[in-house]
């Protein structure tokens, strides 16, 4: 039998990085294909090629053969992948609130009465008909929903069924893509799906099953697939199955070598998350420690930074020096000497029309009276230019930012020397306590070491303790002291000494070493 | 008390209005002829408003485009001195034809516009109409030679500020005409607006309706899923722009004249202050919200600068009241939206940190 | 420096500019007359046009509910009449007023477009619709004492157009002028606009200019390092609505009539195409846009009125600007660089 899809040498590239190379996979019809990989793999890329979202096309299109049936096919926009039978289900759910079940089902593929002369658009929509439909899709997976209901009202696993529905309601699916849909169920839920899934499968249809969730891979899928920055590094057959070896391929086996000497820290804590989601749980911070916090996406682990800095909801109550801070409240934060450097360089980091000696100082300037002429009329005084310049000046060649001056654009430096100065503006700042997210992504690998270093650094010389966010499990080994792991919003596990990446991985996904 | 709570504007307004009838000392038949009246001249383009809401571009001014077309067909219906039914079968297929093709490229800026569609379509209802003045104010006479050389002022060029469109209104006033407390109307127009509201009634059952409710829900998961969104908006607007046009034509078929610089303005104010006071917001608007708004919405605008006279002994006080109305539902409708979707965004915020 | 390439707007409205004067010239009209008329209504308008900065600046987008700002300094104008306050006393009381007023309606309508960030323009501009109808009905009402604000018959209620010229009518227009043959420079209403022009450049240049364009640009970086949004954004609205009280006082005086009631209905639009034409973007303006801008609007319109009459058209000078005004602001709209923020977070 051949394969349903074939993917040959697959590549895709944004702006020269290639998030996926040389990719070969085979689907056969019927099949359960699981991909794992960690954040950044590349798994969602290989998904969107396949959807034929837009945004792999408007940034260049992808490399390499996408073979269906054994004959190539091109998928450039959405409505060829569904015409070549292939569906997804988001995990971010697509559905539109204010429509019915049946609705949504059937959108942009209504059954009509009568096809109308001046504009398709006209026909009216013969409802009994999409009902029937819409319920049968619905029976079809086992789903108790009534399909007249408004999609507002149903619980969360419900819509991924009607989600699910809607996706299969395409006539003549081949291939069906299903992105973390056991994320939110619950283990009834789960049972229900996965037995969906089978049951979809059984029916020739060939499924891509992605999922965090390692046990639920073992158990439906035919065919595991690991990719690993990028690479698909490993298959395995169903006798092939372990966690261990998954776990292996996903972390990669170089040779990790420590660069920071543990020391047994001072047990002062300077911050502790009391109440964690209403439960009894905390977590500590120490005073002069570097502590990374790691999950899968979807964990909990950026509750701590972007919780008490009010991008999100974080439900706990933290305490600092003993005193309780308001989540939210940033100038009280700030004025702690609490720093933030958000993973959205972007979006709550940078100024990217800005000139790179208004990033480097905006917000410290409480720290540093010389940056103004009149310090005193400290909101009406004037910027003192020069001041400001030689010190940027200063800071672009110790933090070695490539630019041609401090005047430069933000949105003009790579994306590596933006983040030089996001931790330069840290260093300006001072801070006592600093929270970084994903320090190091999407950062050309010399200047991952640089930031490290400076991390590090900020560590030593000033004392400042440092929090780090971040999916990268090998990097966070080297340079923490202690690591924490996420899982289901709760903290899991805290590793520290010498640490076993292996471990770590396992703990990722809701294991540990002895039940392996 | 959740009917209340839903229905709060209409609910309000409509006190209101109890309050300004019974200041303004009018009696109810008068009332209910003026409101009669009003409701013929302005139903249709309310109902215009309903579909470019649904797909969530929000109130569309750029109505008054709709208007201009056919002010437009029907300045050149006198000019070539039609008369009889043909007036009327002229009048019709060409502001059809002039609506759509304005249409269509009113949805082209409105489109290049997301997220700022309603302040865009008041600025292509000012410029439209100011070109629209132009046209007729200095190109006829000096570019365009009419034939009808009556239809111009005395100077040669630009038209008359009034025409007399009498051969509309003869065959308007042809066809049921009834009569109530002494003076003539007809229900030819009631007629119109019912075989409208049918057709709409229809359009939103059709596909169109359909995808006009999805793309106003969600324009991202839209095109996730392959609808062409550009595509439903555009049709939705060209819609908008024919009915408005067609309203316009009994709004001049009931007055017998026609205003050629002015008459199309404002309609779109009282449109949309009419939905919103009949409890549409700018997200979500029914065909019931219309029919309601527009007779509460008239019946205040009539009444109040009576009851503003017979109150303050100031008629104007009336005026000044109804138009803050006309401008301050809008100010409330947008407000009362973003709270809703704030609250919404914040729902789903919480589902997904579950 | 961020502005110094000409957009195209600029580039329609120079070489129409030309194309007026070019016809001027054919039909013989005196050229020196215009320069005359151009200074003064550069000024004139030019204030009204500056005070839309601040707001721009901070990111709370062009305000087009500018009636609010320009009702406050009305107000003050009505007070500085009815004690019959005469020259500068009365110019600089109708201004004081003027300010006063329009700082506590300002911490209103931004306390109302904080809520609503993103859709300024849209609420803005109903907010100075529905605003109109309340004054008017205040003007309505309001016990004033000087006979020659009231409507002669009846005697309740303001007249629309009061004649400002026995109280401070032209008093700034008159101040300092140069005389150079019969070429006109009222320097001292042109200093009066420069010097607001170079405080406001100034306050640019100061810590809390800095937030407010790093507002604009990021909000959210802004909020994180612990600075207070709402409380910038407010200054900002406050800034914009009393310089259009000022600026409306400006005005008046330059035009000699206290314009009450619909009076500034219609007047945001031609201040925020003036400013577009200057080379204003969304959320970045600059004291040259502004002053630039002014000019080209100001006196374009200004050389089609004879053009227009020459033409025995005399209705074409008004359509013309009217185009010009809604044209300029639906290109600002439709072609202007989608908020940067946006395009990065769609991954």
């Amino acid at each position: 039998m051949g394969g349903m899809l074939e993917v040959k040498n697959l590549s895709k590239q944004f702006d020269g990085n290639y998030v996926l190379k040389n990719i070969n996979l085979k689907i056969k019809e019927g099949e359960v294909y699981g991909i794992i990989g960690a954040n950044g793999s590349g798994k969602s890329t290989l998904m969107n090629i396949l959807n034929g979202k837009a945004l792999i096309s408007e940034t260049g299109g992808y490399e390499g053969k996408i073979l269906i049936d054994g004959t190539e096919v091109s998928i450039k926009n959405h409505s060829q992948s569904v015409a070549y039978g292939i569906a997804m289900v988001h995990q971010e759910l697509a559905l539109f609130q204010g429509l019915s079940a049946t609705r949504n089902i059937k959108i942009n593929r209504e059954n009509v009465r009568r096809k109308s002369v001046i504009l398709p658009e006209f026909s009216y929509v013969d409802y009994k008909k999409d009902e029937e439909e819409a319920k049968k899709a619905l029976e079809m997976i086992g789903a108790q929903i009534d399909p007249d209901r408004m999609i507002d009202g149903l619980s969360l696993n419900q819509k991924q069924f009607v989600e699910l529905a809607r996706e299969l309601d395409h006539a003549g699916i081949r291939l069906l893509i299903l992105d973390e849909p056991t994320s939110s169920l619950n283990i009834t839920e789960t049972r229900r799906l996965l037995q969906c899934i089978r049951e979809i499968a059984a029916k020739g249809i060939a499924v891509i099953f992605i999922s965090h969730r390692l046990e639920e891979v073992m158990e439906i899928c035919d065919v595991v697939a690991v990719l690993r920055d990028g690479e698909l590094v490993s298959t395995y057959e169903k006798a092939g199955f372990s966690v261990g070896r998954f776990a292996d391929d996903m972390v990669g086996r170089e040779i990790v070598k420590a660069e920071r000497k543990k020391e047994v820290r001072s047990k002062e804590v300077l911050l502790s998350y009391d109440r964690i989601q209403g439960t009894d749980k905390s977590l500590s911070i120490y005073k002069g420690e570097v502590v990374g916090i790691t999950g899968l996406a979807g964990q909990g682990q950026e509750q701590f930074s972007e919780g008490l800095f009010g991008l999100k909801d974080g439900d706990y109550q933290a305490v600092f020096r003993g005193e309780a801070l308001k989540a939210g409240d940033n100038s009280e934060l700030v004025k702690r000497g609490i720093y933030y450097l958000s993973e959205d360089r972007a979006g709550t980091s940078l100024f990217l029309e800005s000139p790179i000696w208004k990033n480097m100082i905006f917000g410290t300037e409480h720290k540093h009276p010389e940056f103004m002429s009149i310090p005193k009329v400290r909101p009406l005084s004037f910027l003192r230019k020069k001041v400001i310049r030689e010190y940027t000046e200063k800071m672009i060649e110790e933090l070695n930012i490539l630019c041609s001056g401090p005047d430069q654009k933000l949105r003009e430096l790579s994306g590596g020397n933006q983040q030089k100065v996001c931790i330069g503006r840290a260093i300006t700042f001072e801070p006592e306590l600093l929270f970084v997210g994903e320090p190091t992504r999407g950062i050309d690998i010399f200047s991952k070491e640089l930031i490290l270093n400076w991390l590090l650094e900020m560590n030593h010389k000033n004392g400042a303790t440092v929090v780090i966010t971040s999916g990268e499990i090998e990097e966070l080994i080297r340079i923490c002291d202690r690591v924490v792991v996420m899982y289901q919003g709760q903290v899991f596990q805290t590793f520290e000494g010498e640490m076993d990446p292996e471990e770590i991985m396992l703990s990722l996904y809701g294991r540990t070493a002895d039940e392996k | 008390m959740k009917f209340v709570k839903n229905n709060i504007v209409p609910i309000g307004i409509f006190i209101l209005t109890v309050i300004a009838f019974h200041f303004s000392g009018m009696s109810l038949n008068y009332l209910s002829a003026e409101v009669y009246t009003r409701f013929i001249r302005n139903m249709l383009f309310t109902l215009a408003l309903i579909l470019p809401v649904t797909c969530g571009m929000g109130i569309n001014f750029a109505i008054i485009v709709g208007a201009i077309s056919a002010q437009m067909a029907v300045v050149f219906a006198l000019d070539l001195n039609l008369t009889g039914i043909w007036v009327l079968v002229f009048v019709v297929g060409v502001s059809v034809l002039l609506s759509v093709i304005f249409g269509a490229l009113v949805a082209l800026l409105l489109n290049k516009a997301r997220g700022n569609e309603m302040i865009v379509s008041i600025m292509i209802g000012q410029l439209s109409s100011v070109i629209y003045q132009f046209i007729f104010m200095v190109a006829y006479g000096t570019v365009i030679h009419p034939l009808n050389k009556e239809i111009l002022l005395e100077r040669g060029i630009g038209v008359r500020s009034m025409l007399d469109a009498k051969n509309i209104s003869e065959v308007f006033e042809e066809i049921l005409p009834f009569q109530f407390e002494g003076k003539h109307y007809t229900l030819f127009p009631v007629l119109i607006i019912l075989v409208f509201s049918l057709i709409l009634f229809y359009l939103q059952r059709a596909k169109i309706g359909v995808l006009a409710k999805a793309v106003g829900s969600n324009l991202n998961h839209a095109n996730t899923l392959g609808i062409q969104s550009n595509r439903v908006r555009s049709i939705c607007i060209i819609i908008s722009t024919v009915f408005a046009a067609m309203s316009q034509i009994i709004l001049i078929g009931d007055f017998g004249t026609i205003n050629v610089y002015t008459g199309h303005l404002g309609l779109d104010t009282f449109a949309a202050a009419a939905i919103l006071v009949g409890g549409a917001s700018i997200k979500e608007a029914k065909m019931r919200n219309c029919f309601v708004g527009v007779i509460l919405f008239h019946a205040l605008f009539i009444t109040s600068p009576m009851a503003g006279q017979n109150l303050f002994n100031n008629p104007s006080v009336g005026e000044y009241f109804r138009s803050f109305l006309a401008y301050g539902v809008i100010v409330i409708a947008i407000i009362m939206n973003l709270r809703k979707e704030k609250m919404e965004k914040e729902r789903i915020l919480r589902e997904t940190l579950k | 420096m961020k502005n110094k390439k000409i957009n195209p707007p600029q580039l329609i409205m120079a070489a129409y500019m030309l194309v007026l004067l070019a016809v001027t010239v054919v039909i013989d009209m005196n050229l020196v007359d215009i320069i005359n008329d151009a200074l003064i209504k550069w000024a004139m308008n030019g204030v009204i046009v500056l005070s839309l900065i601040p707001m721009i600046n901070v990111g709370a987008g062009r305000n087009f509910g500018m009636a609010v700002g320009l009702s406050a300094g009305l107000l003050g104008m009505v007070f500085a009449v009815n004690l019959r306050l005469t020259s500068w006393a009365g110019l600089i009381s109708s201004m004081a007023v003027g300010s006063l007023i329009a700082a506590a309606l300002g911490f209103l309508y931004a306390k109302i477009l904080n809520q609503l960030k993103m859709n300024e323009e849209i609420v803005g501009t109903f907010i100075g619709y529905s605003f109109i109808p309340v004054m008017n009905i205040f003007y309505t009402f309001v016990p004033v004492t000087n006979r020659q604000m009231l409507y002669p018959i009846g005697g309740q209620g303001l007249r629309p157009k009061v004649n400002l010229d026995i109280y401070f009518g032209q008093i700034l227009d008159n101040l300092w002028q140069i005389k150079i043959g019969k070429l006109v420079i009222p320097l001292g209403l042109l200093l009066f606009l420069w010097g607001i022009g170079a405080l406001l450049w100034a306050f640019s240049k100061t810590r809390t200019g800095m937030i407010f364009s790093a507002i604009a640009e990021n909000e959210r970086f802004v909020q994180i390092v612990g600075i207070s949004v709402n409380r910038y954004r407010t200054i900002g609205i406050m800034m914009s609505t009393i310089l259009a009280a000022v600026g409306v006082v400006v005005y008046s005086q330059s035009y000699g009539i206290l314009h009450l009631y619909d009076g500034p209905f219609m007047m945001s639009f031609p201040a925020v195409s003036a400013i577009v034409i200057g080379g204003a973007g969304k959320k970045n303006a600059t004291v040259i846009n502004a002053l630039v801008g002014t000019f080209l609007y100001q006196t374009t319109y200004l050389l089609s009125i004879p053009v227009a009459n020459a033409l025995l058209i005399p209705e074409m000078a008004e359509i013309l600007r009217t185009i010009v005004t809604s044209g300029i602001i639906l290109y600002a709209f439709i072609f202007e660089r989608k908020d940067s923020r946006h395009e990065v977070r769609e991954k």
